[in-house]
């Protein structure tokens, strides 16, 4: 990047404004303060219906947002890399985009390549690769070479790994306010959740064929799409508040989601509403899709300080008072009127002031309609009669001042006022010319209809033709270029596949969400997916003939694309309705950021789809658990769906983890579970062999607490209450692969208390077990030692062992030894048996090695009686059948053989 | 994670994060592949293991369920397999039927079993099964004469005929259960190949021609649903996306660009949701694509030097 650049000006939608959360009515801010006519600022207050959030347009000066920067100074600089770069307000922020692409560009901070060097990198056959991580939007890059053959010297940027975060699309759009995205996608899910089985359309269709009950569930139905909408209208202004706080530099993104906020405030109140809350709802569309309106400027010329003229003789104040009506703003309407100091027309001009007391009454009348038919039926009647007895005035009016003699009584300011007045009572009585005429633009025109001719959902279209009908005087056609204009006027004709489309431009993930409301609604029951798909393909189409004469390779592409697509459809894709596919796919992006994939996950759940289990068992073993709450979060996605041998490999991997991490206790419980009779025999075994090497019991309390008995030194409070829990309901094949460390952990235990004889007992318990591992035989053997020696080493007139006990001994250390030893003719069964000395040798050596000296163990016992430790296996052997030979012959000695 | 300096003593081939992204294992010209131990922005270099005689290419990490196991491929024609057993390395295994370099190695899905895929300049791939008696056996299938670059297997996928549930996943060896692999070579074809359960052997299903020089790398989005993707990468400069509908069927070719890329494409690596793609190219850039709703793709991102 260098310093040269080319300014392109404005590029960013200039039109938005940004909504401000004030209701601030502070007096230092008004700007009629020293006038004359005072005028109290008043802000639009647009309450929502669920009273969370207050969005007020203000017509306070120095409170209303534009946004100065979208203007034609607006930085939008085209580097000489081909990148852009949209400044922000803060000096030095910037973000870098593709020029081609447009897409957000990660530059590395400590690139590999030195600047200007990029053809040297080339020339010494050099490239950058790079690799997804296994999970997550993260993943890897590194200089390698082009070449399999090279073998040049590489510097230290050559060897160096580069990290790259963040580099899902969810995270290109939101770069630097991802923590808000990611909360609001959640509360989005959380609303969709809600919907229950209100998201099928078919449940809709349901309730209607059930006779008494149809209304009532169609009602209910109703009221739980209309609240989820909100929720979702709500959150996206509450996520634009927050990227505005944050001062996101992807100021792009902040204008595509106030566009999108506006296609939704339209798409609520037009699809979404009922008749009590149409016509609020619609106020609130136009005002905040439109908060430019009606200008400052009229405000300001109409209190003008410069003379002492009434605002009711200025020109504008009739325009601006009808456009607040034709807005829906009556509690800015009566707020203008009480600024007007009526009390001087009782004195001067009554007929002026009884005009105003009428319109006070009629637009108070109006508030309290309530969708009451009959009391809109009054309003209109009354609105009438005042315009007939006006006509009746005026033309009084006119033949007196025709007559008068520049009396004061009758004046042309007067009559104007009075010509001005049956305007806005014609307007309040529904004429649709002059609502028409009154109107700046086709949205404004439609609310203004849909106040005062009759308020009906069902007369939307009608209004729009009558409103775009440029046969006629007064039309308005709707501004095509402007996004949010351009998706309202298609979304109000019905055309709600274009709408997505918009929807999706603007932003992909929350189009899902309110796809899913429109199909719950019906209004994309018609379609599929494919409508969809042809719907882009048409608009494309379109758009391509704007530009070139013929079709573009991209056209055939699409071409291409769409014949695929209706082979699919006719094979029954699985995915045939709109709000699937999209939310699959949203689904699938947010699987990509750790903090979004239990909504990932959810959305795939509630698609349901038939190979949803397909999915999840290759998904979810990447899943890494932080916490035992991820676990269980995991198994009850598993229970939920019976995905047994799921749940039974999530068990196996994360034992491995958790044995890894020397918590042995959860690991063995969860191979357990798993199944895993094989690892887990491995580990107990492990431990049991542990504990023979250090000639002790291990050194893990949990172990030992399982297996010990409730009398044990260890304290319960030591011992987390799950885990006492889990003693008493212990796993039957973890207890059985324990057991045998229960008994060498008991002979320990006993054998410290200096209870020689249960010890003993307990020793022989393990020599008598036929499926010990060879391998552990010589430690038990060591073990066993002392027990020979206790006639010195304990000072006992009397053996321990009863003769049998030794016999069977000698037997063992037979056909441990010398059978192995001899069984030379069958060279695998040879070559088995020698692995298996080998390896019992190696544990024998390996205890030897690390006897810790001044601790009670056999070696330390034998040391005592200046007994050498035999040091391998053979002497073992020998020293072992030495003891067991004069323990016999005491045995004899004592005649106390049989 | 902060950038890691010097790993190595020479070119880095390969940089691979295990299953959990807690352990990282690098490749390199120098002979080496050395572990690091990731706890967030933090690394630690655990181990250095050697043992090769010619520049690593590619690590592979297998599946948590057989252990800490590593897989490395090398120049010298070997495959080795290496595993952690508390806190301690050792190379378990050999695998030595290759001829030439082993430029590619590639772990099948774990319900397959422990499977290693392994493409190599004699022109083979071998698929390595290590049983669990601790035994191995492989299979040896000619792919493309001139040399194979890079070898990608497909996610688990099963036939029509049966509904995938949970309970035949594990029911190996299962009728219904898809195996395939893709391969990239010198030739400059892709090919899918598919085992055969009768024959117990990989078959050529579909020779994919669309690449006019040497196909550097494939890689066969892990993602199962809807359709297959594969992406291959060229030294034609441009990407190429295959995709099949419902595992049968011809192969559509949709170039990732209609224009090419500024110069060769080394490499293509999918997100581990199969819905975003990573080229990376001769022309210092990483570029991201997404399919979007019209079937083409567009660039979701980049990464720049």
């Amino acid at each position: 990047m260098d310093g040269s650049s080319i300014k392109l000006g404005a590029a960013i939608n200039n039109s938005t404004s940004n909504i401000t959360n004030n209701n601030n009515n502070d007096n230092d801010n008004n700007f009629a303060t020293n006038n004359a006519y005072s005028f109290q600022p008043f802000n639009y207050d647009l309450q929502t219906p669920k009273n969370q959030k207050i969005v007020s347009l203000n017509f306070e000066p120095d409170k209303i947002e534009v946004d100065q920067d979208s203007g034609s100074d607006d930085d939008h600089t085209i580097v000489n890399d081909g990148s852009a770069t949209f400044n922000s307000n803060n000096a030095g922020d910037s973000v870098e985009v593709d020029s081609e692409t447009s897409v957000v560009l990660t530059r590395l901070s400590h690139p590999p390549i030195p600047k200007n060097g990029l053809d040297v990198f080339i020339q010494a056959k050099r490239c950058l690769k790079f690799k997804f991580n296994p999970i997550g939007a993260n993943g890897l890059m590194f200089v390698s070479s082009s070449d399999l053959n090279i073998s040049s010297k590489a510097y230290e940027s050559d060897i160096s790994l580069y990290p790259v975060q963040n580099i899902s699309p969810i995270f290109n759009d939101n770069f630097d306010s991802i923590d808000c995205y990611v909360d609001y996608i959640s509360q989005l899910f959380k609303n969709y959740e809600t919907l229950g089985n209100f998201k099928y359309y078919s449940n809709n269709n349901f309730f209607q064929s059930m006779g008494c009950i149809n209304a009532s569930n169609k009602k209910i139905s109703n009221k739980v799409l209309y609240d989820s909408l909100d929720f979702i209208i709500q959150e996206l202004e509450i996520l634009i508040e927050k990227k505005i706080d944050l001062k996101t530099k992807n100021t792009t993104k902040i204008f595509d989601l106030k566009d999108y906020l506006n296609i939704l405030n339209c798409l609520k109140s037009v699809y979404f509403s009922n008749d009590s809350n149409l016509t609020t709802n619609l106020s609130i569309w136009i005002n905040k899709a439109d908060p430019d309106n009606p200008a400052l400027e009229t405000i300001k010329q109409i209190f003008s300080p410069s003379d002492s003229i009434h605002p009711v003789y200025r020109p504008q104040f009739f325009n601006f008072l009808n456009q607040l009506l034709i807005r829906g703003l009556f509690k800015q309407v009566l707020n203008l009127l009480e600024n007007l100091e009526l009390d001087k027309f009782e004195t001067n001009n009554i007929n002026i002031y009884l005009l105003f007391q009428n319109l006070i009454g009629l637009v108070n009348f109006y508030q309290n309609i309530n969708a009451d038919m009959h009391l809109f039926r009054e309003f209109k009647l009354n609105s009438i009669n005042i315009v007939k007895e006006l006509t009746t005035t005026i033309k009084n009016y006119k033949i007196n001042l025709f007559n008068s003699n520049n009396n004061d009584e009758y004046n042309n300011d007067d009559l104007k006022i009075l010509e001005n007045f049956k305007t806005t009572f014609t307007i309040l009585s529904g004429n649709k010319n002059l609502i028409l005429k009154n109107s700046l633009n086709w949205f404004e025109a439609l609310n203004g209809l849909m106040l005062f001719n009759l308020p009906n959902i069902s007369l939307f279209n009608e209004y729009l033709t009558l409103i775009t009908n440029n046969k006629q005087q007064y039309y308005h056609l709707p501004n095509l270029s402007n996004v949010w204009e351009s998706a309202c006027y298609s979304l109000i004709q019905g055309n709600f596949l274009a709408v997505l489309s918009s929807l999706e431009l603007l932003d992909k993930d929350t189009t899902p969400y309110v796809a899913t409301l429109c199909e719950a609604k019906g209004l994309l029951h018609d379609y599929t997916k494919l409508d969809f798909l042809n719907n882009k393909k048409t608009l494309l189409f379109e758009d391509s003939k704007n530009y070139t004469s013929s079709i573009s390779q991209q056209d055939i592409e699409i071409e291409k694309i769409h014949d695929s697509l209706m082979e699919e459809e006719e094979d029954g894709d699985e995915t045939n309705t709109i709000s699937e596919y999209l939310v699959y796919n949203h689904a699938m992006d947010c699987l990509s950021i750790r903090e979004l994939i239990p909504v990932g996950v959810g959305l795939l759940i509630y698609l349901n789809k038939p190979n949803l289990k397909n999915v999840l068992t290759e998904f979810l073993p990447n899943y890494y658990c932080d916490t035992f709450n991820d676990l269980e979060w995991l198994l009850s996605i598993c229970a939920d769906l019976k995905l047994s041998a799921l749940s039974n490999q999530l068990y196996k991997i994360h034992s491995i983890n958790f044995l890894n991490n020397g918590n042995i206790f959860v690991g063995l419980n969860y191979l357990a579970k798993s199944g895993s009779l094989k690892l887990l025999k491995f580990y107990c075994w492990n431990i049991f062999t542990q504990s023979l090497i250090e000639s002790d019991q291990i050194n893990n309390e949990i172990i030992n607490y399982i297996v010990g008995d409730d009398d044990d030194t260890i304290e319960k409070k030591d011992i987390h209450s799950q885990i006492i829990k889990e003693k008493k309901n212990l796993n039957p094949v973890l207890r059985q692969c324990i057991s045998p460390y229960s008994i060498l952990f008991r002979f320990f235990k006993l054998k410290k208390r200096g209870d020689l004889k249960r010890s003993l007992k307990n020793l022989l318990l393990l020599f008598k077990f036929s499926y010990l591992p060879e391998d552990v035989f010589p430690l038990l053997l060591g073990n066993l030692l002392p027990f020979l020696k206790s006639s010195i080493l304990n000072n006992l007139n009397s053996s321990l062992f009863k003769l049998k006990e030794l016999v069977l001994i000698i037997n063992l250390i037979d056909n441990f030894y010398d059978n192995k030893l001899e069984n030379k003719n069958n060279k695998i069964i040879s070559e088995k048996n020698g692995k298996i000395l080998k390896k019992a040798e190696n544990l024998y050596k390996n205890c030897i090695a690390n006897n810790k000296v001044g601790e009670k163990n056999w070696q330390n016992e034998l040391a005592e009686l200046k007994i050498e430790i035999p040091k391998n296996l053979k002497e073992l052997i020998y020293f072992s059948r030495l003891c067991i030979s004069e323990e016999i012959s005491r045995i004899f000695l004592q005649k106390d053989i049989f | 994670m902060a950038i890691i300096t010097n790993s190595h003593e020479n070119l880095i081939h390969d940089a691979s994060l295990d299953y959990y992204g807690k352990r990282l294992a690098t490749c390199s010209s120098d002979k080496t592949i050395k572990i690091f131990e990731v706890d967030g922005d933090n690394h630690r270099l655990i181990e250095t293991l050697k043992g090769h005689d010619g520049p690593v290419w590619q690590v592979s990490w297998a599946h948590p369920k057989f252990g800490i196991i590593l897989a490395s491929s090398s120049y010298d024609g070997k495959v080795f397999i290496w595993r952690e057993d508390n806190g301690k390395w050792s190379r378990i295994s050999e695998h030595t039927v290759h001829k030439a370099s082993v430029n590619s190695i590639s772990w099948a899905p774990h319900e397959y079993g422990a499977l290693l895929l392994c493409a190599s300049s004699d022109g083979y791939v071998s698929v390595v099964e290590f049983k669990d008696d601790g035994t191995t056996s492989s299979l040896l299938v000619e792919a493309h004469k001139v040399g194979v670059n890079s070898a990608s297997w497909a996610p688990v996928s099963f036939t029509d005929t049966t509904v995938a549930t949970n309970s035949n996943i594990t029911s190996a060896p299962a009728q219904t259960q898809i195996r395939r692999f893709v391969t990239g070579g010198c030739d400059n074809l892709v090919k899918i190949w598919n085992y055969d359960y009768d024959a117990k052997t990989y078959i050529l299903q579909d020779t994919l021609e669309g690449h006019k020089d040497w196909v550097r790398d494939v890689a066969w989005s892990p993602s199962s649903l809807i359709r297959s993707y594969i992406a291959s990468a060229s030294q034609d400069k441009n990407v190429i996306i295959w995709t099949q509908e419902n595992n049968e069927g011809p192969w559509k070719k949709t170039l990732l660009k209609q224009d090419k890329f500024p110069d060769v494409c080394w490499r293509v690596s999918w997100s581990f949701s199969g819905n975003v793609l990573a080229v990376s190219s001769a022309d210092n850039k990483i570029t991201l694509w997404k399919e979007n709703l019209q079937g083409s793709w567009d660039s979701a991102g980049e990464v720049d030097q």
